[in-house]
């Protein structure tokens, strides 16, 4: 598994459509998920990953698919009209969807790469398809690491990785696991700690495993139900960063979407940065420094701030949850 | 105190660091009456290390309890570094302290003092079951060194071939293919010899980057002993100076014959 599905007569290099990638996968698989995220560049505001699945491809959801694309060769139109046709009831038992937002905490909390794959796992596993059945083309170069099993990689592999890992086998299918009465061979009493690590090994099984797991560099323009999360993925969030300009109207966030344009910086610049903000990124830090070092002045010449300007909601405004949205 | 053992030769330990550092991140030690042992996966899960350092291999060697050290191999192979080529080493634990002493002394009086913080690390062991290798191979290590590194330039893949005839490294790529025959030769000095004992021939497959790794170990002994079986993960290895202080095995899953 790599970033290229390499199956013989699937997905090779440049193939786009139904044809070239889930009719030959559903033969197969029973499901074919594609995984997309949206709101990984912005400023401001989370990142929102969908899972688009179909369970019945019958003539009417084939005809949507056909219609599906990157969700950034859309127009604004398009993409709502394309997310009431892809989020309708009326697919109810035939598709299944989900959304799986990582905030601006959680990006700040690690990185901006790790809190978009998470947020494609959760939003897999929100989609409650039996592991057994599921086959997940995520777009990019990377794999979830929480949909992976113990010791498969899931950073974008080399030519040479692909060539080592091709018909490798893994110790496991030769050694079996130790049980843990084995383990515990030196005489070691059973310390808290390692009741705890008994609970995270059942937290650990219960973890979504899909069968096979493909990242496919520009799927979202190749393979349709990555282009159908892509959709469903930047709507929520267009819609998300709606919600939040009503929040926070000093941003104009309903316009540039927390992306990084001159209105934005501008506002930024005149009433300083708010809790929907991504603190590590660079744009973002450099206005935060600035801040402190105009406080530091102010306190030196003993000068109060004005706080006319400020946005009409302060940064009070604690942690937003990570928010899933399922829907089958 | 947990644990108090004295090295007679800190390069011992250097060795096995440096030996394992390619292929495992952080690792307990796990020491016992027994000495210490150490068993741990490589990220793929592809390779395994097992360490056997025999309390025999220490001038003094004291575990009151069972103790699991978690360490960071790359720290540990700092610490071993500031070690001179016969400095000794004193490993000190105090029950339920989280960390480490390790203080070397040179024969000109100088001694270097660490303490390493502990880590807790969550590892799998496995169970690895008699293996009755149908072709058992010895031969000195810098040769199988050379071998693999030599072959690691034309491809990712080789082939091990034992038969009574000799051992085979066969290697394909894009330049073409080749390979190397090792036949069973005398020599003064075991690491001098290469031997085999084969019950029947086997021919196997694996990543030849795992070997390369493995082949690092080189260091630790003249001789490299290599176990093959039809269908089971190849054993590659060395005992640590002497087989009564220990040794240092490496397995590797094989690949798929195509």
């Amino acid at each position: 598994m790599g970033c290229v599905q390499r199956d013989k007569d699937v997905g090779s290099v440049g193939s786009v459509g139904l044809d070239s990638w889930e009719r030959p996968l559903w033969r197969e698989t029973r499901v074919v998920c594609g995984v997309d995220e949206a709101g990984r560049g912005p400023l401001a505001g989370p990142v929102v990953a969908a899972a688009f699945a179909v369970l019945s491809p019958d003539s009417e959801v084939l005809e949507l698919l056909s219609r599906v694309n990157d969700s950034k060769q859309l127009a604004e139109q398009q993409r709502e009209e394309l997310y009431q046709e892809l989020t309708d009831e009326k697919f109810l038992h035939r598709t299944v969807w989900a959304v799986a937002e990582s905030s601006a905490a959680d990006i700040d909390a690690c990185n901006i790469l790790q809190a978009s794959l998470s947020a494609m796992a959760r939003a897999v596993e929100a989609l409650k398809v039996p592991d057994q059945e599921l086959h997940v083309l995520v777009d990019g170069c990377n794999r979830p690491p929480e949909l992976l099993a113990d010791g498969e990689k899931w950073t974008r592999m080399s030519q040479r990785d692909i060539e080592a890992a091709k018909n490798q086998r893994k110790l496991s299918q030769f050694f079996s696991k130790k049980s843990k009465s084995e383990k515990s061979e030196l005489g070691e009493m059973e310390t808290d700690d390692m009741k705890d690590m008994k609970d995270v090994d059942v937290k650990h099984v219960k973890r979504c495993r899909p069968k096979k797991v493909d990242a496919v560099i520009e799927g979202d323009g190749r393979v349709p139900s990555i282009s159908a999360a892509s959709i469903i993925a930047k709507v929520h969030r267009d819609r998300l960063m709606e919600g939040l300009d009503k929040e926070y109207p000093a941003y104009g966030f309903k316009a540039h979407k927390g992306y990084g344009t001159e209105a934005h910086m501008q506002a930024i610049r005149e009433h300083g940065v708010c809790i929907e903000h991504r603190k590590s990124f660079a744009p973002i830090r450099q206005a935060l420094e600035k801040q402190s070092d105009i406080s530091a002045f102010g306190a030196a010449t003993n000068a109060t701030s004005a706080t006319s300007s400020k946005p009409k909601k302060t940064p009070s405004k604690g942690t937003k949850k990570t928010g899933l949205k399922a829907k089958g | 105190m947990a644990l108090e053992a004295h090295l007679q030769q800190a390069a011992l330990l250097k060795k096995v660091a440096e030996s394992m550092k390619d292929l495992c991140k952080d690792v307990n030690f796990d020491c016992s009456e027994k000495g210490i042992e150490v068993q741990c996966m490589d990220s793929s899960h592809v390779a395994l290390v097992s360490l056997l350092l025999r309390e025999s291999a220490f001038s003094e060697f004291k575990c009151d309890r069972p103790v699991s050290l978690g360490m960071n191999i790359d720290s540990l192979s700092k610490i071993l570094k500031m070690t001179g080529a016969n400095d000794s080493l004193k490993i000190r634990h105090q029950t339920d302290a989280d960390t480490v002493n390790f203080q070397c002394e040179g024969s000109d009086d100088r001694i270097a003092d660490f303490d390493l913080k502990l880590m807790t690390i969550e590892s799998e062991h496995m169970e690895i079951p008699e293996q009755h290798y149908k072709v058992v191979a010895k031969l000195p290590s810098a040769e199988f060194q050379k071998v693999c590194r030599d072959l690691k330039e034309f491809g990712e893949t080789i082939q091990i071939q034992g038969t009574k005839e000799g051992l085979k490294f066969m290697v394909q790529g894009d330049l073409g293919s080749g390979n190397v025959m090792l036949k069973p030769r005398e020599g003064e000095k075991p690491e001098e010899k290469v031997s085999l004992t084969v019950h029947e021939p086997v021919t196997a497959t694996f990543a030849l980057r795992y070997l390369v790794n493995f082949s690092k170990a080189e260091k630790l002994c003249g001789s490299v002993e290599l176990g093959l079986g039809p269908d089971a993960p190849l054993l590659v290895k060395y005992d640590l100076e002497s087989s009564d202080k220990g040794h240092m095995q490496f397995y590797l899953a094989p690949k798929i014959d195509e």
